[in-house]
């Protein structure tokens, strides 16, 4: 049998394999048709009929909704109902059947068209969207001109839920319906609402599958798999096995995560180590939490920005931060101020394109060059630092004029809010991201200046080794074991240390065991990544002797190659801590 | 008739939410309610009319009322406006 295998994004771990449940997109009538003046009369009942029917679902939905997740969600469908009963919209129907002399269906998709352009034409992006609601309503009006039977009985049946997209509300209904063993979908990304709703209810789900809709129909058996983010459709027998065993294996890890999550995060010779989250959105904190994260280690506070198509005002800003600060409290929270320009183009903010984005202007250059929406941003996050559980951190700092800057802006707007007698953390920590080589070399001067270091692996050992490893033909040569990146790594450290300022790593050293041993013994002691490798790093520190690692990186630091060092220190770990890599019972991504 | 020019204040502008609301109050008084702003008028007792009008933050829109209650009606769609539709922001 034939067996496609579609690429989409994860956006909710878990693997599940069941029967399609297609909701489908309504296709409006392309065609017209004339008819007689007496068959248009008939179409206008018609009409009328799945008017009727319509406004039953919809009622029944929206206390459905109501009940079950609060009058808040079901509102959306009182919308939708007074849509439906619109005067003119119903009279807009009948004319155009009984003028144009037209089916029902073809009368539906005019307005719809209408309405379409209409919505189009408005340049508010919020109230564009609104055009959905509409849409929605014909769609459904469109649908019940042909009264559907569904069995009862099969709609009980655990399905699979693939759809063209997803209304939030519309969403949250079927999920809490709790016959929903996955979903895929054509649209949508990562931060979307269906997908955190999917993930904080533990349903696997992939989008950006483009068109799965178009590939698949009712009944057919498809298997989602969150964690790798893809979708097999009527997968034979074997590839069921496979992914059976895989899906054991997540559960499996599942729960050992949560076991994971409630132990000491100390190693074997009580060394303390801390694990922080990476994340991008405010509701992220509490997943982030329950999988053991201390902290959120960086805010990337650029995705304000991404989720809208006008800038931020200064409420925009402050709305997040709070919630941040009020979910961790009294955790930790490290805001990293707008990380925007290079590849993270942003066309509200119209940066030109440069031709070398990656050197251009980016993050700390974008912010002092236009001041005053950094100094609405350093607004917000001051004023969010009442419970004095926020710090703040500046992105790609090159030379010392530039936190100099940072801090006489810091400065003016401090006593701009004390002159308001709005209250902050006078005291907030101000930290800087060590990316760029520049500033790792003069790292001991830096150290002097700000409360503690962030060091961004990513970038630095990119713009140290000069590879790009999105590039595959040099990603090879993207070497974080390499031994210049080491020593200078050491350097950063050696300087925080020296001033008795904190240091930390937010790349993606910090989620890979190896290179997270190896930090440990160059004297990182704090950790901040996705958060869904705390689990597993956190397994690894806590399975081996801090003092042994740190000696065994002491010798690695003087091979010549990345190759040696990685296979002796691999050897010498493996030797002392058979278990600290040991890793192949959790899935790649979980 | 009663006439008023009003700006919408509340964060989102008439949005589905405030839309519905308006709506319905609207269709409490027999008088009819006119809403026109930059020059479209649309019938205040439709919600589909009020959607399409894209009042956002900011923008005026000016009511028109005529009918018996219209100096009610006026004050109290004016209270909603200005209420924000009870929303937050």
């Amino acid at each position: 049998m034939d067996y496609f295998r579609v690429r989409g994004t994860g956006v909710s771990p878990g693997i599940a394999y069941g029967e399609v449940l297609l909701t489908e997109k309504v296709v409006f009538s392309s065609k017209k048709e004339s008819i007689t003046k007496n068959r248009s009369v008939k179409e206008w009942e018609r009409l009328q009929k799945a008017s009727k029917r319509t406004k039953k679902q919809l009622e029944q939905i929206k206390k459905e909704v109501g009940s079950l997740i609060g009058e808040d969600h079901s509102f959306i469908f009182e919308a939708h109902l007074m849509i439906l009963k619109d005067k003119s919209l119903l009279s807009e129907l009948e004319k155009t059947i009984k003028h144009d002399l037209c089916s029902a269906e073809w009368a539906i998709s005019q307005i719809h068209d209408r309405y379409n352009k209409i919505f189009e034409s408005i340049t508010d992006e919020y109230l564009k969207q609104r055009k959905s609601d509409v849409s929605d309503v014909l769609s459904r009006l469109y649908r019940n001109l042909k009264p559907q039977k569904r069995k009862k009985t099969d709609d009980k049946k655990d399905k699979i839920i693939v759809a063209h997209d997803l209304l939030p509300s519309e969403a949250a209904f079927r999920m809490n319906q709790g016959n929903i063993l996955a979903i895929a979908l054509d649209m949508g990304g990562a931060t979307s609402h269906t997908a955190i709703l999917a993930r904080s209810l533990n349903i696997p789900a992939v989008v950006g599958l483009r068109n799965i809709t178009k590939k698949v129909k009712n009944g057919d058996y498809l298997i989602v798999d969150g964690s790798d983010g893809e979708v097999i459709i009527d997968p034979p027998l074997a590839v069921q096995r496979e992914f059976a065993s895989k899906r054991d294996k997540y559960e499996n890890y599942r729960k050992e995560l949560q076991k994971t999550a409630k132990l000491k995060a100390s190693t074997l010779d009580g060394v303390n180590f801390l694990l922080m989250a990476n994340i991008e959105l405010s509701k992220e904190v509490k997943p982030a939490f329950s999988l053991g994260a201390k902290g959120i280690g960086l805010f990337r506070s650029e995705f304000i920005y991404f989720q809208r198509t006008d800038l931020p005002d200064e409420e925009d800003h402050f709305e997040v931060y709070s919630k941040l600060a009020e979910d961790a409290a009294p955790l930790p929270v490290y805001i990293r101020t707008v990380d925007i320009g290079g590849e993270k183009n942003l066309p509200q903010m119209k940066i030109e394109k440069e031709p070398n984005p990656a050197l251009g202007l980016r993050a700390i250059r974008v912010s002092l060059r236009d001041r005053e929406m950094f100094k609405v941003q350093l607004r917000a996050i001051l004023r969010a630092s009442v419970q004095r559980n926020i710090r703040l951190l500046i992105p790609m700092i090159t030379e010392m004029e530039e936190i100099e800057e940072v801090k006489l802006l810091l400065k003016e707007v401090k006593e701009e809010l004390q002159s308001k007698n709005i209250l902050f953390d006078e005291n907030i920590p101000l930290g800087v991201m060590i990316e760029v080589p520049a500033a790792a070399a003069v790292s001991d001067k830096m150290a002097k200046e700000v409360d503690y270091f962030s060091i961004g692996t990513n970038d630095l050992i990119q713009y140290y080794l000069a590879v790009d490893r999105t590039n595959e033909l040099v990603s090879h040569l993207f070497k974080p074991l390499h031994p210049s990146v080491l020593r200078l790594l050491k350097f950063i450290i050696k300087s925080a240390h020296k001033e008795g300022i904190e240091v930390s790593v937010c790349g993606e050293m910090s989620a890979d065991p190896l290179s997270a041993l190896v930090l440990l013994g160059l004297g990182i002691r704090k950790f901040s990544m996705n958060p869904i490798f705390i689990p597993r790093i956190k397994r690894a520190l806590r399975s081996v002797e801090c003092q042994n690692i740190e000696k065994i990186v002491r010798k690695a630091m003087t091979f010549k190659t990345a190759h040696e060092i990685e296979e002796y220190v691999i050897e010498k770990i493996l030797f002392k801590h058979p278990t600290a890599l040991l890793m192949q019972e959790v899935p790649l991504i979980m | 008739m009663v006439t008023k020019k009003i700006t919408v204040k509340n964060k989102l502008g008439l949005h589905a939410r405030a839309a519905v609301k308006l709506v319905n109050l609207a269709n409490r008084f027999v008088s009819s309610v006119t809403i026109e702003k930059d020059g479209n008028k649309i019938d205040g007792k439709s919600v589909l009319g009020t959607l399409t009008l894209a009042a956002t933050k900011g923008s005026s829109i000016t009511l028109r009322i005529t009918g018996k209650d219209e100096e009610i009606a006026l004050e109290s769609l004016e209270a909603l406006i200005n209420d924000k539709f009870y929303e937050d922001e």
